[in-house]
């Protein structure tokens, strides 16, 4: 059995009207343990809104949603803090995913505090930061003291603090740079391969999913139009629509 | 067409550029590269007097025949945007949010040519046809929150040609799109400048876009010019070590044969972070971040030359094709 599984999944916000205008639509997908998946599509593709739902933030209307063979609706209905502490998420901004009025330290407890209810000691704050490559001295700092790679840092500290299976992250470079990227793509492998994290991320760049994913799922329109292994997908695209994303890709990419 | 020479900006004690020789020819491209805070973003708006009020620049920027550096506001306002134009990194904030489209280029035109009313409508919807944006009359009572992010660069675009500069400067236009739009706006910028003989200076982290679009490229941290050359050849054989390690930072995706193979494969990083303000050490100033370090680093890098067109400033450079160090070999 799957570790997250998604079957005939429709989801829509609730400004938008007409019943058929759907935001992600019929979607069927199997994530299993210890995976990497990479969802990439174009702005406005539904990819985003997707994790949110997998990772219990949004509450989809039609379809199921399971994690380890509970649907999500059991799970935020009785257990929704371990549900949250067993997959957290990473975002695109790491500047507008930390108040900016909160000094690191204090951004850095909300999950346990949240989660497991109790307040974190200062050596297991330190410990966490350390995993990610960041020193204890960051706690008392607020978030516009430091770089963009160094809060991103952070928020990868901060959804690993309370020992989650799944790591989702949307979009967690395309605020950086080429050169700060490579140093938050290394972390992702890094800590997936330390702690056997299933990751899943989101990007419109087709370059950083192949560098990080073994397999990929490629949206248009709120739907799936193709997923399965990266190196097939990439190599063999069955849709147009891919290939028009991998020659995009290949048009800025470097040849190494 | 355009020249700089000794080009120092300086912000109280610090030195954020420093460039002894730049320049640009009618009809090409140049891409400038490097990380934020390299002082790429800087070099190029120093053109258009676009800088902090704190800040000061000496030396020398020839645009056409005339002199830059010391113009007033007033003459500098001039130039920008009638000779020479501006795109900014994010389309969203560039524009005005409570004008319609229409009003915000007929505002570019009217700034800088003395058109009749009649005769700027019809401007507007010709430029905005040559940006290719589609049913260019309907979009002129749009407001630009209707627009996609890369609409929204291609109206940005339209504003700084609209009175046919012979430069375009464009900071990161990119950066905010996705790839598949990215590709469109590079492949626009390409064919205004091929069409209209207009240079472009194109600035950007990412070498891959830098690929895409320039045929020359600038390389630049610490606010100094540390390789400069034709594209393609720079980034197939780099010789700086700064513009190696952007190389290989760069994640690109690979040839079908060997996409298993990089899969969770670590990428090259450059260690550290480019020094704030004022941190930079002296010598290279890519000092303390280079993995090629050696004693001479630590006096101020002099020009080497690769071929005529392509030079460095490296005291440990990589091989050259015939597997020398460059003119000056002095690794050890």
């Amino acid at each position: 059995m799957s570790l997250v599984e998604a079957r005939g999944l429709n989801f829509r916000y609730p400004s938008v009207r007409g019943a058929d205008v759907w935001t992600v639509h019929d979607i069927d997908l199997a994530i299993e343990r210890g995976a990497s998946v990479g969802i990439v599509g174009e702005s406005g593709s539904g990819k985003s809104t997707l994790i949110r739902i997998l990772c219990g933030l949004l509450v989809h209307q039609e379809g199921t949603v399971q994690f380890d063979g509970r649907s999500l609706g059991d799970w935020l209905e009785r257990e929704p803090r371990e549900l949250r502490r067993r997959n957290q998420i990473v975002f695109q901004s790491p500047r507008r995913s930390l108040d900016p009025r909160m000094t690191i330290r204090k951004s850095l407890m909300q999950p346990v505090l949240a989660i497991e209810r109790r307040k974190p000691g200062e050596d297991e704050m330190t410990g966490w930061l350390a995993q990610v490559g960041l020193s204890g001295e960051v706690l008392p700092r607020y978030p516009h003291q430091l770089s963009g790679g160094q809060l991103q840092r952070v928020g990868v500290a901060r959804a690993l603090s309370v020992g989650p299976e799944v790591l989702y992250a949307d979009e967690p470079t395309s605020a950086l740079d080429v050169s700060v990227q490579a140093q938050v793509l290394n972390l992702l492998m890094d800590i997936r391969a330390e702690l056997g994290l299933t990751l899943v991320m989101v990007s419109h760049d087709l370059a950083v999913i192949s560098r990080v994913c073994e397999q990929v799922i490629v949206m248009k329109d709120g739907r799936i139009v193709e997923a399965g292994p990266m190196t097939e997908v990439l190599s063999n695209p069955s849709e147009a629509y891919t290939a028009d994303l991998i020659k995009a890709a290949r048009a800025v990419s470097l040849i190494a | 067409m355009l020249n700089i020479s000794d080009l120092r900006v300086t912000i109280g004690p610090h030195t954020i550029v420093d460039i002894e020789n730049l320049s640009v020819a009618s009809g090409t491209r140049l891409g400038i590269v490097g990380e934020s805070g390299s002082g790429k973003t800087m070099t190029a708006m120093s053109i258009v007097g676009l800088l902090p009020d704190d800040a000061t620049v000496s030396g020398s920027i020839r645009f056409q025949d005339r002199e830059l550096v010391g113009l007033s506001d007033r003459r500098m306002a001039e130039i920008r945007g009638r000779d020479i134009g501006v795109v900014f990194q994010d389309p969203a904030k560039a524009l005005n949010p409570m004008m319609r489209i229409g009003r915000q280029v007929a505002e570019a035109i009217r700034l800088h040519m003395d058109l009749p009313a009649a005769k700027v409508r019809d401007r507007v919807v010709e430029l905005l046809t040559q940006v290719h944006l589609p049913d260019a009359a309907g979009l002129l009572r749009r407001y630009p929150h209707q627009l996609s992010g890369g609409q929204q660069q291609r109206v940005l675009i339209a504003m700084a040609i609209a009175c046919d500069p012979k430069l375009l400067i464009a900071d990161e236009p990119t950066t905010a799109l996705d790839v598949t739009v990215q590709n469109g706006i590079l492949d626009l910028l390409r064919e205004l400048s091929e069409a209209r003989q207009m240079a472009l200076i194109f600035v950007s982290h990412d070498l891959g876009v830098i690929q895409a679009i320039s045929d020359t490229v600038a390389v630049v941290y610490g606010g100094q010019l540390v390789e400069y050359g034709p594209t393609a050849r720079v980034i197939a054989r780099p010789r700086h070590r700064y513009t190696q390690a952007l190389v290989s930072a760069n994640p690109g995706i690979a040839e079908d044969s060997q996409l298993a193979e990089v899969v969770n494969r670590r990428l090259e990083v450059i260690p550290g972070s480019v020094p704030a303000l004022g941190a930079f050490p002296a010598g290279c100033r890519f000092r303390g971040r280079c993995a090629w370090e050696v004693e001479a680093c630590s006096a101020d890098p002099v020009v080497s030359h690769d071929e005529a067109d392509h030079f460095f400033k490296c005291w440990n450079p990589t091989a050259s094709v015939g597997g020398e160090k460059g003119e000056l070999d002095v690794a050890r």
